[in-house]
């Protein structure tokens, strides 16, 4: 019986549709068992989208609708009436909608992580922080600060920048510290990291230092010996050579032979000390070492005799012996030093951590991952309050080793009670290495972590592709499965050969189509000498043409989706097709920085700030004159007179009131939000909802939410992020699509066309570090290295990490080509411009088609070309476009009655004693029913934050002065009926409130408080009141004023006469 | 419209007095019983007594006797008290183990903070539901215990709970819980009763003494009847103090609902209701069916942002304010999310002439708040060097344009900016400044050390800002009086902050004392109290209650904010909790639900606005939404529901390429250049545009502070010190002795060479001791120059001829037929002689490349040096050495570079062996060729077709080159 099934699903298998019928499942077998359900996606869109497909599917059951599906149901062992249960689990769904649990990875862990911060002893309130960048910044610059006092530090950046300076590339350390502090966030890091915590060494900073500064020494050591050594060698053969009368014209092959060898290569570093092929022959067979003919036959003979043959010997085992210490060694040499900066950073990063009560999304797995466990798990549930018996994971290539980790207990827990779980995933499809995947997990862990549930765990495929059509789909099964031979030539791993061929095994790789036609077209383009450029600039008159064909076969431009490798190559084909004159769509394009609009209100934003910022006058005046107002002014006017032009030109409303150089008041004023309100309205831009200036607002308000809201430190973020936001792609807008592989994934399109296959397929060893590691003496004293993937690790004790880096490159690429080769419904061209001298995924497809198509030419097609057909209208939400852009002043229309004319009692300390006498005792009067009440009035009023506490005395002793003078304490005396809460109401709805009514029968006395000085409108106000009082029938009212603060008593009243 | 408070107010009248003060009404909130004092006067042609109205806090308050702190001097009383529980805990702790993970150490208040935040909301939710405390936080050693001391219905999810804790192994977190949990017991009970000697409470507190109370019969009641009009869900105490009183026949209760949610055992919304109707054993209930038979609009509508949602509700608020019979009072809009406030503020149309405001402006979006936040940002940026304070410029900066710092004297501001800005400086003290500072600057740039200090130094400051807009006249008018309100809600949180504070606290440090100010001020809102019942209302969600609208706009209506969803903040475990009878998040869920179905039951148009981005803080769309499309407008026919997304049109940006033509007026400025050196060529070539903006257009760069250094400073500090070290050896033979002289020379005296170099490079970056980076720019220059010095040796002999020699000439051409002469500048770093053949030698630190010299297509090669800048060194060294042989007919010339990075390289020059003056001639006939388009009119300046050159391009900006995407 198995209990765990998992789904190889290949592209366009429909994986959803599997994913949310096998939920319905699990959740129509008892009333409410969708409680507990986990399913776990990776983004937050997935989440929404799997979400809505289970509603949808309930909902058109409910409703009898999709018998497809609930046929399928029926057949796959769901009893009962599917009407029914469908009705019931949607009800109990949209009204339990927190228990529908369907979340992120991320958010399910976070959740865990909170509901046990006490006991893990972090903040309770701690924020999961998820700007890296922002972060790294942060601790870069402390790092930077505190370099004043840290002299290894010092070094360890010095040595830092000169490999940099030796690499001839940037100085900007900062940039290439914060490039390197990236590892810090990422699993494989981390993961050695915990590794050598568990071993008992790597703590705290300096201990580490030390261990740095030892193996500094010992790499040293090792590569002066190994030179050293070879070149006594060297010296001692030419000392031989010498003493024979002998040059080393006179071997055989002069310097490129043995001797060559024997007395150069020993004493030149350079050399690599590479053995050559001669210098093997000659040492296992002590010959050739001269040839037939020469004349020095005997000499040379004797020589090798009497030691040329017994150095050449020891050189070569020497090497032979050593030469992987002495390589890995001289790799080290090159980045050793970022140990130490690491270390460092990773320091100042738990500090961060602690002082800002923060996380980041990185360290929630880590920590976890000592947290969750088998034993844990059911105690966990408990203090979550759910508890899972079923567990659905999507995507799971994508899966890090530190989530499987956290995932694994669970899994086990369910599995144990014999529950159902499920995991899907596409190994084929897991191009997102770089941020932690590990497809090893789908691949093989999977299976070796669950040994114990062997019996339970089971695996399917999803072999129907419901996306392409049938001669892409056939094509693509028959190429990837030649094209996957094809990578792993060279991989010398071969435990890896083995895992890419079990990726695109038979079984994963053939599908089943289920819509006939489709089209398919590969062409190469070659390139003649050297001149790589012209084959490129055919490929693109290439895309020219076929979008031109496809229009002509009745698509629209919003059917091409364009798939590239990187920005460069998607602003290339936009510039291409835009200069033909079609609309395209491509993250530059929509990039909030690419908007005039915006752009402008950055620019004023500055020249609020500083009005002499001369570029961004220019800027805001150039935008305004030329894409706002679309104006006829000459370029050159615009740039050299923007100075003049910005007073002509900006709206007069920018400027304060007939003092025009003065920038309007309220710009001055407020936050950086408010501040793009106001240009807003006052540029006028509010007369058409604009997309960007929207979404640019939506920028502010976000870091508002947890950044100073200065118009200096937004302009100051705003320069480093400005490229980091684009609006939402517009739907159903007619447009040609570009983007990059990765941003595709999931996405399809009618036609495809991918431009540039002809990435490259290996590690780039000038750029790439990897994490490696070795046991051997001395070099398993750090836990892992940074180091460059360059070829020549294959010489070291690295060479194992480089190779598996290096098979996981080439599979990443394949993966790359396999997403998009899958994104085409209808047609997929193909082009390659012929790249030289790198080996890049061009060769991969070259190889195959010659292999399989077409030998001889440059252009393979198989399918059809056919018309668009009429696809099916899918019905979605209506959508509308924004009617209007609303920007208003709001400060003229809210109604506010204004508290801080009681502000001068905070701020003005004599002030403050005279009124607050006056208002504080007012209020502490009309809350007393009886002067027996004061205390508890006064405490109360201490906490409200209306009296401070200081002040308290002060007040018992004036009310004390009130209960001795007769006529006021007659007021709060029994002998009167109190109407506490005075409130009386009047017909206009408003109410009137004497701050004191007494009353007896038909007798009333009304008093009002007062501060100040005696004032006319005081009487008129009391006058009310007790004309008030007469209409609700009192005959015999009496009016009172009673002032605080006038003279030395503090109070006096008067009675109101009239 | 028949609402609820109409219906009250019948009750009320319906008892036939005149006098209502006998009455007292208790409502869920305050706000509901402004609109039902308002609804009742209107009833009345002459005045009446109004009768009492309470929101249930306020009466629970008032009845109980105690008064509520506020809940920052409950965590300082409750962190008093768990300070001791800690001590007392740890002195008889005799299973104390000592490892480091023991929970028997006391926090910092700092750490302690929020966790007794968490904690007050337990203790409080444990007294206002009359939990049995000592059930709760009793530490179960053995499950057995369960069965002999626990309540038989409790028993077993309590062995369940326990059972989790000891089924398993025992693990680090699971030892941590139990230690925590034991705290927890003897902390509630020692608060409770320190707490009541102080005679203040939470509210809880007051809540079960008050039930307590009236049981015993302790409470007097001055009321004949009590009115519980509108609650929902009931906390026991709550419940108990409401039986209490109906049993005597003094209270009526009475439930707002609508038959669609009440009657129906699924929804969520009406759990309370039918709970509460079966408690209070009420029989018969009329609820409207408005949400079942009534007409009414329900619009969904989507947008793609935070922002997008605030301008979709201007957009339609601007559709039906146009409508006749429209009007504001009747119209509400909800912000469930405190931060959408100012958007929606600014959002509201033309048409709407007034605007009630009941939530509070978030504190945190005032510019009051930015101010003390730079403040102490300012504050933690201070070195203390020199025997002085300093601050960091860029904090500086920021506190100085601060808009209520540049208001006081924005002259003086920009002064202070340029002073910094000219004179480089990286930390400021104002001591140093040479003029006087005024009043407020010299308040500001104080250091703080104790929190005593702080308070003063925020007093001082703010009064003064105060003062000043109090003052002036010159702002506008409508916004001042907000930023007085603004202040105004600082004073009256920050005197309470100041008195709990130090009453507790006498010396924290400054750090800790703003950490919390700001923690506090966070969550402190503004309130705009305006006219409660005039124009169209703004508010959150919790303060609808009661109230019917007949617009109703609800914004955010996105899971995770409507409802806020499962996010338990409450350190008792949810097993428990559910045992104990205690709210959980389901409790929460359809407290939600009900106060949204409630303010839409009555309401004519309702319009709910949801976000469509998903992300880390945006869920999907509310379940109400689903609820609605679902099941609400298939019962009832009447509703016309609409679902749209509403976005704002796409309008692709068309981009336009810069072309300026060359006008006479940029002819004349050309003309007038004062000279051309090799770089400013190269400008030209690799972007004509460039070259215009800044050699005609003169569009500078602002200035700025530089903190750090570059390559270019680098490079220029270098060819300095290079040439002061070799200068003594101008125009002699060097041998290595010389270079040994030289490098024991710069070993010993490098900083000062160093220093004056930099200086005399003009840079601003100056080499004082703060900061690493400096350092780190000694150390490099150190080491290059080392190198350089040390490969010197392979060089030598030879003669140094001039070190720095400048190029002054000029060049004739013509351009328009007429000849034109211009100037030309150029500095050779170095010239030497050595093997007969004379070498100009330009020292590069940076990548560079010297493209080979093709001699089987001279042609193409200097068609490239003019217009291709990959070809930059060739065409400065041709430049050079056209120049240099102008003067030196005689000499055989060869030019090279000294790559300062890849020493081992050696020098590159241009050719092997030496330049011959034919090679010179066509070098000079493209460098014509080179002029003459320069000043062709008509070739305009145009953009350079290779973006690479853009990114390090000032005017960028102008070319919308800046843009760069990630992928
Ligand atoms: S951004 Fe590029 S095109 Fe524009 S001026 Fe600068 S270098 Fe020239």
């Amino acid at each position: 019986m198995s209990n765990l099934t998992i789904y190889q699903s290949s592209a366009g298998s429909g994986k959803t549709y599997k994913l949310a019928k096998e939920y319905l499942k699990f959740a129509f077998r008892y009333p409410g068992a969708f409680k507990n359900i986990l399913a776990i996606t990776f983004t937050n869109k997935a989440t929404e989208e799997m979400k809505s497909r289970v509603l949808n599917f309930l909902v058109d059951l409910s409703k009898g609708k999709n018998e497809e599906l609930k046929a399928q149901l029926t057949e796959e062992g769901v009893k009962g009436d599917i009407e029914e249960l469908a009705k019931v689990t949607l009800n109990s769904i949209l009204h339990n909608y927190s228990d529908f649990s369907i979340s992120t990875i991320d958010s399910f862990f976070n959740r865990v992580l909170r509901s046990f911060s006490k006991e893990l002893k972090l903040q309770i309130n701690f924020d999961i922080e998820l700007d890296q960048e922002k972060v790294l910044d942060e601790i870069t610059d402390m790092m930077l600060k505190g370099l004043k006092d840290d002299e290894e530090l010092k070094k360890y950046l010095s040595e830092f920048i000169l490999m940099k300076i030796n690499d001839d590339r940037g100085w900007d350390i900062e940039k290439d510290i914060r490039k390197l502090g990236n590892e810090i966030f990422k699993e494989r890091y981390i993961e050695k990291k915990y590794a050598a915590l568990e071993k008992g060494s790597g703590r705290g900073i300096s201990d580490s230092r030390e261990k740095i500064k030892v193996l500094i020494e010992e790499i040293y050591k090792i590569k002066k010996e190994f030179e050293i050594h070879l070149k006594s060698i060297g010296d001692n053969a030419e000392d031989v050579m010498k003493r024979y009368g002998l040059e080393i014209e006179d071997f055989s092959y002069k310097d490129k032979g043995v001797m060559g060898f024997l007395i150069l290569k020993t004493r030149n570093p350079k050399s690599e000390y590479e053995i050559t092929k001669r210098a093997e022959e000659t040492y296992s067979s002590n010959e050739g070492w001269c040839a037939k003919s020469s004349k020095k036959k005997n000499e040379i003979q004797s020589a090798a005799e009497e030691g040329l043959h017994s150095l050449l010997k020891e050189a070569v085992e020497y090497i032979r012996d050593n030469s992987r210490k002495y390589f890995t060694a001289v790799e080290l040499l090159d980045t050793v030093y970022t140990l130490g900066i690491f270390e460092d950073l990773n320091e100042r990063l738990s500090r961060f951590r602690k002082e800002n009560k923060k996380l980041l999304q990185s360290d929630v797995n880590g920590i976890l991952k000592s947290v969750i466990s088998e034993d844990n798990t059911p105690f966990i549930y408990e203090k979550i309050g759910n508890s899972f018996r079923n567990i659905l994971i999507d995507e799971f290539q994508d899966t890090s080793t530190f989530q499987w980790h956290n995932l694994l207990p669970l899994i086990i827990n369910s599995l144990s009670e014999n529950n159902k779980a499920l995991v899907v995933g596409d190994v084929k499809q897991s191009i997102y290495r770089w941020r932690s995947g590990n497809m090893k997990l789908l691949l093989e862990k999977i299976y070796s972590d669950l040994e114990g549930f062997r019996e339970e765990v089971k695996t399917e495929y999803l072999r129907t592709n419901r996306r392409s059509c049938s001669e892409i789909v056939k094509f693509n099964n028959s190429f990837f499965l030649a094209a996957a031979g094809k990578i792993t030539d060279g991989i010398g791993d071969g435990a890896f050969v083995e895992l890419i061929k079990k990726a695109y095994a038979k079984d994963s790789v053939e599908q089943d189509y289920k819509k006939e036609g489709g089209y398919v077209c590969i062409e190469f383009f070659d390139s003649d000498d050297e001149q790589e450029i012209k084959a490129v600039e055919r490929a693109e008159e290439k895309v020219k043409e076929i979008v031109k064909e496809v229009l002509k076969d009745g698509y629209g431009l919003s059917d091409i989706l364009v798939l590239v490798r990187s920005n460069d190559e998607a602003k290339k084909i936009s510039g291409l097709l835009a200069s033909e004159g079609y609309r395209i769509i491509s993250s530059e394009s929509l990039l909030l920085n690419n908007s005039p609009k915006v752009r402008m209100i950055a620019d004023l934003m500055k020249l609020i700030n500083d009005n002499k910022d001369e570029l961004a006058k220019a800027d805001a005046v150039y935008n305004y004159l030329c894409f706002i107002k679309s104006s006829n002014d000459s370029l050159a006017a615009v740039f050299e007179n923007a100075g003049k032009l910005f007073y002509d030109k900006i709206p007069d409303e920018f400027f304060k009131e007939s003092e025009k150089p003065k920038i309007k008041p309220v710009l001055n004023d407020t936050g950086v939000f408010e501040v793009c309100e106001n240009l807003i309205k006052i540029l006028k831009f509010d007369e058409v909802p604009d997309p960007y200036l929207i979404k640019f607002q939506d920028v502010i308000l976000e870091y508002a939410k947890s950044n100073n809201s200065d118009l200096k430190s937004f302009l100051d973020w705003w320069e480093e992020k400005k490229n980091d936001f684009t609006i939402d792609s517009p739907r159903g807008t007619d447009a040609v699509n570009i983007m990059t592989i990765h941003k595709a994934k999931g996405l399809q399109g009618k036609i495809v066309i991918v431009p540039y296959a002809n990435w490259k397929l290996n590690i780039d060893g000038t750029k790439d570090l990897i994490w490696a590691s070795a046991a051997e003496v001395p070099f398993g004293i750090s836990s892992a290295y940074a180091v460059k993937a360059k070829l020549s690790m294959r010489k070291t004790f690295f060479e194992e990490d480089f190779n598996y880096e290096f098979a996981q490159t080439r599979l990443d690429n394949l993966n790359l080509l396999y997403v998009t080769f899958t994104r085409a419904e209808d047609r997929l061209y193909v082009l390659v411009p012929e790249k030289k001298n790198t080996e890049n995924i061009g060769n991969v497809i070259k190889s195959v088609i010659k292999e399989k198509y077409n030998p001889e030419g440059n252009e393979t097609a198989v399918g059809i070309k056919s018309k668009k057909k009429e696809s099916e209208k899918k019905s979605g939400v209506r959508t509308e476009t924004l009617k209007h852009f609303i920007s208003d002043y709001w400060y003229k229309k809210i109604i506010i009655r204004p508290k801080h004319r009681q502000m001068r009692e905070f701020t003005d300390e004599e002030f403050a004693c005279k009124v607050n006498k006056g208002v504080v005792l007012h209020e502490v009067l009309s809350r007393l029913i009886s002067f027996d009440d004061a205390e508890n009035v006064i405490t109360k009023m201490i906490y409200e934050g209306i009296i401070r506490e200081s002040d308290s005395e002060r007040i018992y002793g004036e009310i004390e002065k009130l209960r001795n003078n007769t006529v006021v304490s007659d007021w709060f005396s029994s002998r009167w009926e109190v109407k506490p809460e005075s409130d009386i109401l009047l017909d206009d709805g408003s109410f009137i409130r004497p701050d004191r009514v007494l009353i007896k029968g038909s007798e009333a006395v009304v008093i009002d408080y007062k501060t100040g000085s005696v004032k006319e409108e005081h009487k008129k106000q009391v006058t009310k009141y007790a004309d008030t009082l007469k209409e609700m029938g009192f005959t015999n009212v009496r009016k009172y004023l009673l002032y605080f603060g006038n003279n030395e008593d503090g109070v006096t009243f008067t009675e109101v006469s009239g | 419209m028949n609402t609820f408070l109409n219906y009250i107010c019948d009750k009320v009248i319906e008892s036939n007095e005149k006098d209502f003060s006998k009455i007292c009404v208790v409502f869920p909130s305050r706000r509901a019983g402004l609109y039902f004092r308002n609804m009742l006067g209107r009833k009345f042609k002459a005045p009446v007594w109004s009768p009492a109205v309470f929101s249930i806090e306020d009466f629970i308050e008032y009845l109980s006797g105690y008064s509520f702190a506020d809940s920052f001097k409950l965590l300082i009383e409750l962190y008093k008290v768990y300070k001791d529980v800690v001590k007392t805990e740890t002195e008889t702790d005799s299973e104390r183990v000592t490892d480091s993970n023991t929970f028997t150490e006391a926090e910092s208040f700092d750490n302690f903070y929020p966790w007794g935040e968490m904690l007050l909301k337990d203790f409080d939710i444990v007294d206002k539901y009359l939990v049995y405390a000592g059930v709760l936080f009793k530490r179960i050693k053995n499950l057995k215990e369960i069965e002999e001391n626990f309540p038989l219905e409790l028993q077993d999810t309590f062995r369940k709970f326990w059972g989790s804790l000891f089924d398993t192994d025992s693990t680090l977190m699971k030892e941590n819980f139990l230690k925590i949990w034991k705290l927890l017991e003897k902390l509630y009970t020692a608060y409770k009763s320190c707490l009541e000697s102080k005679g203040i409470c939470y509210p809880g507190m007051a809540y079960r003494k008050l039930q307590d109370d009236l049981k015993s019969g302790n409470t007097v009641i001055k009321w004949d009847r009590i009115i519980f009009a509108g609650f929902n869900a009931l906390s026991n105490s709550e419940r108990n103090i409401m039986r209490i009183l109906s049993e005597k026949g003094i209270a009526e209760l009475y439930f707002d609902g609508d038959d669609y949610y009440s009657s129906d055992r699924n929804q969520e919304a009406g759990d309370f209701i039918r709970k509460n109707i079966k408690n209070f054993g009420i029989e018969e209930f009329n609820f409207g069916n408005d949400l079942l038979k009534g007409e009414k609009n329900i619009c969904s509508i989507g947008t793609s942002s935070a922002a997008g949602m605030a301008k979709v509700l201007g957009s339609e608020l601007k559709e039906i304010c146009a409508e006749k019979d429209f009007k504001p009072e009747n119209t509400v809009v909800v912000l469930p999310e405190e931060n959408l406030l100012l958007p929606v503020m600014y959002s509201i149309p033309d048409g709407i002439k007034e605007v009630n405001v009941t939530m509070g402006l978030p504190f945190s979006d005032t510019p009051l708040y930015n101010l003390i936040n730079l403040l102490f940002d300012l504050q933690s940026s201070c070195i203390f060097e020199k025997g002085r304070y300093k601050f960091h410029h860029n904090n500086v900066e920021k506190i100085l344009l601060h808009p209520y710092i540049k208001f006081v004297d924005s002259t003086l501001v920009y002064e202070i900016l340029n002073y910094i800005k000219k004179n480089n400086i990286v930390y400021f003290s104002p001591e140093e400044y040479p003029e006087n500072v005024p009043g407020l600057f010299e308040s500001v740039f104080k250091k703080l050390n104790f929190s005593a200090d702080t308070e003063k130094y925020l007093r001082e400051i703010i009064e003064f800002i105060a003062d000043r807009i109090i003052s002036d006249k010159s702002g506008d008018v409508d916004y001042r009086k907000f930023q007085l309100e603004y202040i105004f809600g600082f004073y009256s949180n920050f005197n309470r902050f100041s008195d709990t504070i130090n009453e507790i606290i006498t010396e924290i440090n400054t750090e800790t004392y703003c950490k919390f100010l700001l923690d506090l001020l966070k969550n402190v809102s503004i309130p705009f109290t305006g006219e409660p019942l005039k124009g169209l209302q703004i508010m959150g969600l919790l303060e609808t209650r009661n109230l019917d609208f007949e617009n109703v706009f609800v914004l955010s209506v996105n899971e995770g904010v409507l409802p806020k969803g499962n996010m338990h903040n409450s350190f008792i475990p949810y097993s428990l909790r559910k045992a104990m009878k205690m709210p959980t998040y389901e409790d929460e869920d359809s407290v939600t639900a009900y106060y949204f179905y409630r303010l839409i039951q009555n309401a004519k148009n309702i319009y709910l606005v949801y976000n469509t981005e998903i992300g880390n803080n945006v869920k999907e769309k509310s379940r109400y939404l689903l609820q609605i499309e679902n099941e609400l407008i298939e019962k009832n026919r009447k509703i016309k529901f609409t679902g749209k997304i509403v976005v704002p049109e796409f309008t692709g940006i068309e981009k336009k390429a810069i072309e300026i033509r060359k006008d006479e007026k940029i002819l004349e400025k050309l003309k007038s250049l004062k000279r051309f050196s090799p770089s400013s060529l190269i400008k030209y070539i690799t972007c004509p545009l460039q070259f215009y903006f800044e050699k005609c257009a003169g569009l500078k760069e602002k200035e700025k502070v530089e903190e750090t250094f570059d390559s270019r400073l680098v490079g220029n500090v270098i060819h300095e010190i290079l040439e002061n070290l070799f200068k003594p050896y101008e125009e002699s033979e060097v041998d290595e002795k010389e270079i040994s002289v030289i490098i024991e020379k710069t070993r010993n005296g490098f900083d000062e060479i160093l220093y004056n170099a930099v200086r005399k490079c003009g840079s601003k970056y100056i080499l004082t001791d703060t900061g690493g980076k400096n350092f780190l720019f000694r150390n490099i220059v150190y080491q290059l120059l080392i190198r350089v010095l040390e490969n010197e040796k392979k060089l030598v002999p030879y003669k140094i001829i001039s070190l720095e020699k400048e190029i002054d000439d000029t060049f004739g051409f013509n351009s328009g037929g007429k000849e034109i002469k211009i100037n030309i500048y150029g500095r050779m770093d170095r010239v030497d002689a050595k093997d007969g053949v004379t070498r100009i030698i330009d020292y590069k630190t940076g990548g560079f490349e010297l493209k080979k010299f093709k001699k089987d297509n001279p042609t193409e090669y200097f068609e490239n040096l003019i217009s291709n800048s990959d070809f930059k060194e060739n065409f400065q060294a041709f430049f050079y050495g056209y120049f240099y042989s102008g003067k030196h007919k005689e000499e055989k010339i060869n030019v090279g570079i000294y790559p300062v990075k890849k020493l081992n390289e050696g020098i590159h020059t241009l050719m092997d062996g030496y330049i011959e003056n034919e090679l010179f001639n066509i070098f000079e006939d493209n460098l014509k060729k080179l002029f003459e388009e320069i000043f062709n009119p008509e070739i305009p300046f145009k953009q350079t077709e290779d973006e690479k050159r853009c990114s390090y391009c000032p005017y960028a900006g102008f070319c919308y080159r800046d843009l760069k995407n990630a992928i």
